[in-house]
């Protein structure tokens, strides 16, 4: 966790001062998943209070339908949050993670049609929300960018943007005070900043369309910078101001770049289907910037499944041999293991505390121990009647799982 | 005198049932009444009889007596093969031309995709162009040929036509799909259009012949729907939805005996049950359930006891997938068989995975007992066995062989 640390504590500092007041009010004794991939965006969940064993069976403490998608739930200010479609409409709730009753809920007409190739994935939600500093952001499939107040739902602004080919699936970012996500269709697009507070926009950068991969912002070289794969492309983008520092041509089939990027130490890890895992370190020599591609691992491929790193393991789930976990080694790339194929067709990745947590589309979530010698599944519990795609998100020491249309507590104690 | 040999055929075809003359075998449904087949093989598999080398595709083995007849592909060339069941040598080949089209994808394979049939009389064999032709079985000649797509304007299928026609009487069966000639029946004897009804656009399932409740009917899987149709009229007798991302509906349906249709699709299909009855002369459709946990993509279901089983998945790992027959509920997934298409005999399922293992396992509500596997074929390896009395006809995009399964 060591090279998350600086970052995690830069947003914080960021954060104003009622803000911090509002958070210790709220203050929940679980820690925030307030956006995709968790709080620093990573998919690790370093202080989940795993049970002493995982039991043969999981709890339900609770299960509500909140709408269609495969967008994940998120937690902040001791209230969970999901975005989804109810038939026209999408809609944000706010639920009680004790009971996950409704606390507001919030809609919108959203009229949409599914490119037939998408069809499958069905016409809900793929971006995840962002909660910062009171304020909720949604991105949803037809690209309706919104903010709402998280307290009570009071919409506060809305831009429309189009799609590409599968729908938005970008999860938006905040890095201070300005909500970062990738506009637009197949032909153009932007990736753009807002302020948070009034929807105006802060800059852009018009380079390429977007993907289905979400950015993440992370300092390198004392510059702070978003990263994200585009349509065609993998870039890195000023913080501040939205100028390109560096890109490097990207291509998966049908246009489908989709992991999120993750930082280790001065490199950043990325993948794509067809495409081997490759680390590129970006260097600056004075204005100008270069990349250079520290590793490159070729057993495995990334497809829609993003990886997590912890205690030194590179953890993922590769599109080979039908659907393959894998562990590397950050530093060089060097496979650790493989385990057998068709273990599923994606799956969503949190490590929580020494194990990770695997949720496969097949809703079966799969607990294995963190190893750098073999997968090592512990238990697997059939969590959901529907495919799941959303990431699993930890509410205590509980995890809550959304399915196709429904969004449930299960409790391992 | 017509009528005569139609009823003499269709004879031939009940009583020769220890034969394959079909694509999915005797009843089309992938279950022979074959016996006697061991409980497990060696480590290197079943004895082989003999082997051969194939072209591509994935034209399953029809077998009459000492012949047996596939397709293949050689250049830009489809070659409908008669083979001595005994050796595998080649008796006769029929070669047409089939170049692609433009806005054909065959990444998947190049096929021929469609399973010849064979009659007392003639073998038909469609390939991916949708190039139907009536051969001599003595000697391949051409008796008759119709091209369904430019002859007919039939839907066209962008990763080749795929349908295995079906013997009904005195004609044989198509799906072709388009304005008022989605179901065509042709003569057996010399090509000559029988019916063409229905305006469906066609999909890659190949449809299957049932009885409802005394009623002859042909069951065809179409682009958007199941449908239940006249074979004697080309008549409809009733239709229900069955949708999927592209109208691509490839799996067999499966017939079961308590008056139960099954049908199932991958990209985002799912399974359906449909109850059956014909009533005042009219068929009754009742769904009795539906689910996507259940999605086949090219292979076939099977019913045992109250159990269904099928590779549910596509491109994924498409685990072997077990329902309760009754109410679609999952009893059980097991990826040590992973997407397979598989014959059951003798209590015995017999399947070949993609990745190329040719697998005896039993199964059960409780879960799979793989019993034997070799690994004897090469991926993609997507053609269904075919089994007569013991002998098993597999093949791959590269070889045609033959086991003795005793």
């Amino acid at each position: 966790m060591a090279p998350f640390a600086s970052y995690h504590r830069t947003v914080r500092a960021s954060l104003t001062l009622p803000a911090i007041l509002a958070i210790l009010a709220f203050s929940a004794p679980a820690e925030d998943w307030p956006q995709w991939r968790g709080p620093h965006r990573d998919g690790v969940a370093a202080g989940f209070p795993e049970p002493k064993a995982w039991p043969e069976k999981l709890t339900l403490k609770w299960k509500v339908t909140v709408g269609e998608g495969h967008s994940s739930p998120v937690v902040a200010d001791g209230k969970i949050y999901t975005h989804t479609r109810q038939g026209d409409r999408e809609m944000v709730t706010a639920l009680r993670p004790d009971t996950g009753q409704t606390i507001w809920q919030q809609g919108y007409a959203a009229p949409y049609t599914m490119n037939p190739a998408a069809t499958t994935h069905g016409k809900g939600v793929k971006a995840t929300p962002v909660v910062e500093d009171g304020r909720i952001f949604t991105f949803g499939i037809s690209g309706i960018l919104s903010c709402f107040d998280a307290k009570t739902g009071k919409p506060q602004w809305r831009k429309e943007f189009g799609s590409p080919d599968f729908g938005v699936a970008n999860s938006p970012l905040v890095d201070r005070g300005r909500v970062i996500v990738f506009v637009g269709g197949n032909t153009e697009g932007a990736l753009t900043a807002f302020d948070a507070a009034t929807g105006a926009e802060k800059w852009s950068w018009k380079g390429d369309g977007p993907a289905y991969a979400s950015p993440i912002v992370v300092e390198i070289a004392g510059i702070r910078q978003v990263v994200t794969e585009s349509r065609n492309h993998i870039v890195g983008v000023s913080a501040a101001t939205g100028d390109l520092l560096w890109q490097i041509p990207y291509k998966t089939v049908y246009a489908q770049n989709i992991v999120t990027p993750v930082l280790y130490r001065d490199t950043l890890i990325f993948s794509g289907i067809g495409n081997p895992v490759i680390a590129v370190k970006p260097i600056k020599h004075g204005a100008e910037w270069s990349t250079e591609t520290t590793w490159q691992n070729k057993d495995v491929s990334m497809y829609m499944s993003s990886p997590v790193i912890g205690a030194d393991l590179l953890f993922g789930f590769s599109e080979r041999k039908r659907g393959q976990f894998f562990c590397l080694r950050p530093v060089d790339g060097a496979t650790l293991w493989t385990s057998e194929g068709r273990q599923a067709d994606s799956a969503a990745i949190v490590a929580a505390g020494s194990v990770w947590l695997i949720l496969t589309p097949d809703a079966n979530l799969t607990v294995a121990r963190q190893s750098d010698n073999a997968f090592e599944p512990l238990r697997k519990y059939s969590v959901a009647d529907s495919p799941t795609w959303a990431h699993p998100v930890v509410l205590g020491h509980g995890i809550l799982i959304k399915d196709a249309t429904n969004l449930a507590l299960w409790d391992p104690s | 005198m017509k009528l005569l040999a139609a009823l003499l055929a269709s004879a031939a075809l009940q009583a020769a049932s220890l034969e394959w003359p079909q694509f999915a075998g005797p009843h089309r449904n992938f279950t022979s009444d074959a016996r006697g087949l061991a409980n497990s093989w060696p480590a290197s598999g079943p004895k082989k009889l003999w082997s051969r080398d194939l072209g591509e595709g994935y034209s399953g083995i029809t077998v009459d007596g000492a012949v047996l007849y596939t397709m293949y592909r050689r250049g830009s060339d489809e070659v409908t093969l008669a083979a001595a069941t005994g050796t595998g040598k080649t008796i006769w080949e029929h070669t047409e031309k089939a170049s692609f089209r433009s806005g054909m994808a065959m990444e998947n394979g190049p096929g021929p995709h469609a399973t010849p049939l064979v009659t007392a009389d003639a073998v038909y064999a469609v390939g991916i162009l949708a190039h139907l032709v009536c051969l001599d079985k003595a000697t391949g000649k051409v008796l008759w040929s119709h091209d369904l797509w430019r002859e007919f304007n039939g839907t066209p299928m962008d990763r080749g036509y795929s349908v295995s026609p079906i013997a009904w009487k005195n004609t044989v069966i198509m799906k072709v799909g388009g304005a008022g000639h989605a179901l065509m029946a042709f003569n057996q004897k010399d090509g000559k259009v029988v019916w063409q009804k229905q305006d469906f656009a066609n999909s890659p399932s190949s449809p299957i012949l049932i009885k409802v409740d005394g009623q002859d009917q042909l069951v065809a899987v179409m682009g958007d729907e199941v449908v239940g149709i006249d074979p004697d009229t080309g008549g409809l007798l009733w239709k229900h939805p069955h949708t999927t991302s592209w109208h691509l509906n490839i799996a067999l349906p499966l017939w079961t005996a308590d008056n139960t249709l099954f049908v199932s699709s991958a990209y985002n299909g799912g399974s359906a049950a449909l109850e059956l009855h014909v009533v005042n002369g009219k068929t009754q459709v009742k769904e009795l359930w539906n689910t996507n946990r259940m999605r086949v993509h090219i292979g076939n279901l099977l019913r045992v006891g109250d159990t269904l089983y099928g590779s549910s998945g596509d491109f994924g790992p498409a685990p072997l997938t077990a329902l309760d027959a009754k109410t679609g509920k999952v009893l059980w997934q097991d990826r040590t068989l992973p997407k397979a298409t598989f014959l059951y005999a003798d209590g015995k399922l017999i399947a070949v995975d993609e990745d190329g293992n040719l697998s005896l396992a039993t199964v059960s509500p409780a879960g799979l007992k793989v019993l034997s596997r070799a690994e004897l074929l090469r991926s993609n390896a997507w053609t269904a066995p075919s089994l007569v009395g013991t002998t098993l006809y597999v093949r791959d995009r590269h070889s045609l062989m033959a086991f003795d399964l005793r």
